[in-house]
């Protein structure tokens, strides 16, 4: 081991061996943080999974209450609830194979099950983004053919729309496109490990 | 208080120093340490009853808080009412001799790629190309190529 030392490696020796000293004369975790970690059982990216599946369950009597009193037709409130089932099945299925030890396993075997989860969210993306296009414009078509009699509240809110969906589709872009380098690059860097010689 | 839960506020307490250096190598700053902690001890709490004690307990922790850094979502902003930590210096913005060393070791470690930041964090912890090995998902043999590899990187690093 002392082969590789070099003044670098030495310097950072002492420098985290003096960290971890100063570190043990602090309190550092408190009750109540110990307390917070138990009473929440799943991670953050767990809870916002089910968060989401939850609100999509309750969404859907809201979903047929709403299309029914803007008078849209029922093949379209069949549709949206569809869809709505179709995105929970999604959730469970990325999720189901990260367990509650899948952090207690070895690094590169956790990182590529949670890069499989983020591959099939980048794969839901391209498929759930034109529909949900799709969706919308029936939805506009829908509502403009059974609801809306005045031009101007009609215009306002198709511009309304069109500005918050080109923002969200630009947000929504940049965010893919970030979490699809950060993915690239740490598989590469697991290619390296594993290739090592 | 229950005794699992008793058993597991002790090994947080205990290895509470190595659990903070771990998220100090790889946070950014204060605020993403703190968040970091928090998901770590969510993910050895849950992670907690099924520990046999295959492995040491300190590799247990490793594993988890290097799983958690690695592959954390970062989050845009913090929930107000979260639990905070107690510590009476900030290690990202003091400036006495040993918080600067401390930012110099981070600073390092922090150029690298993350598993290689876990890897030169394990070996300066003292762990053996085995243990490293292990918690990485790598053999020992591997450990030894890449050391050599990152400490050619750190050394080009302080001279450039």
């Amino acid at each position: 081991m002392n082969s590789i030392e070099t003044n670098e490696i030495l310097e950072m020796r002492e420098q985290l061996a003096s960290l971890k000293k100063r570190l043990e004369n602090q309190e550092i975790v408190n009750e109540k943080m110990i307390r917070e970690a138990m009473s929440r059982k799943l991670s953050t990216i767990h809870r916002r999974a089910m968060a989401l599946c939850v609100a999509c369950i309750i969404g859907i009597p809201a979903v047929l209450f709403t299309t029914h009193n803007l008078g849209c037709s029922m093949v379209f409130a069949y549709v949206t609830v569809a869809l709505i089932l179709v995105g929970v099945v999604a959730q469970f299925l990325t999720h189901y194979r990260i367990g509650r030890d899948t952090l207690s396993g070895d690094l590169i075997t956790t990182y590529n099950e949670v890069a499989r989860m983020k591959r099939i969210y980048q794969r839901w993306h391209y498929f759930s983004m034109p529909i949900f296009v799709a969706w919308l414009g029936w939805g506009a078509y829908e509502v403009y053919t059974n609801v809306t009699q005045d031009e101007s509240q009609l215009y306002a809110a198709i511009s309304g729309s069109v500005v918050g969906l080109v923002l969200g589709l630009i947000f929504g872009l940049r965010q893919h496109r970030q979490n699809l380098r950060t993915a690239k690059e740490i598989m590469q860097q697991i290619e390296t490990l594993k290739g090592q010689k | 208080m229950k005794e699992t839960e008793k058993e597991f506020t002790n090994v947080v307490r205990e290895n509470r120093a190595t659990i903070y250096t771990v998220c100090y190598m790889f946070a950014s700053d204060k605020e993403e340490v703190e968040d970091l902690f928090q998901e770590v001890l969510i993910a050895l709490w849950r992670g907690f009853e099924s520990f046999r004690g295959e492995s040491k307990v300190s590799s247990w922790i490793y594993r988890v808080a290097l799983n958690t850094c690695i592959s954390a979502e970062r989050k845009k902003s913090r929930r107000p009412d979260t639990a905070r930590l107690t510590m009476d210096i900030n290690l990202f913005a003091d400036t006495d001799e040993e918080s600067r060393q401390a930012q110099m070791l981070r600073q390092r470690i922090n150029k690298l790629g993350v598993f290689d930041r876990a890897i030169i964090l394990l070996w300066l912890e003292n762990l053996s190309y085995e243990e490293i090995g292990a918690i990485v998902g790598i053999t020992a043999k591997n450990v030894s190529v890449r050391l050599v590899r990152i400490r050619e990187q750190l050394k080009n690093m302080s001279n450039e």
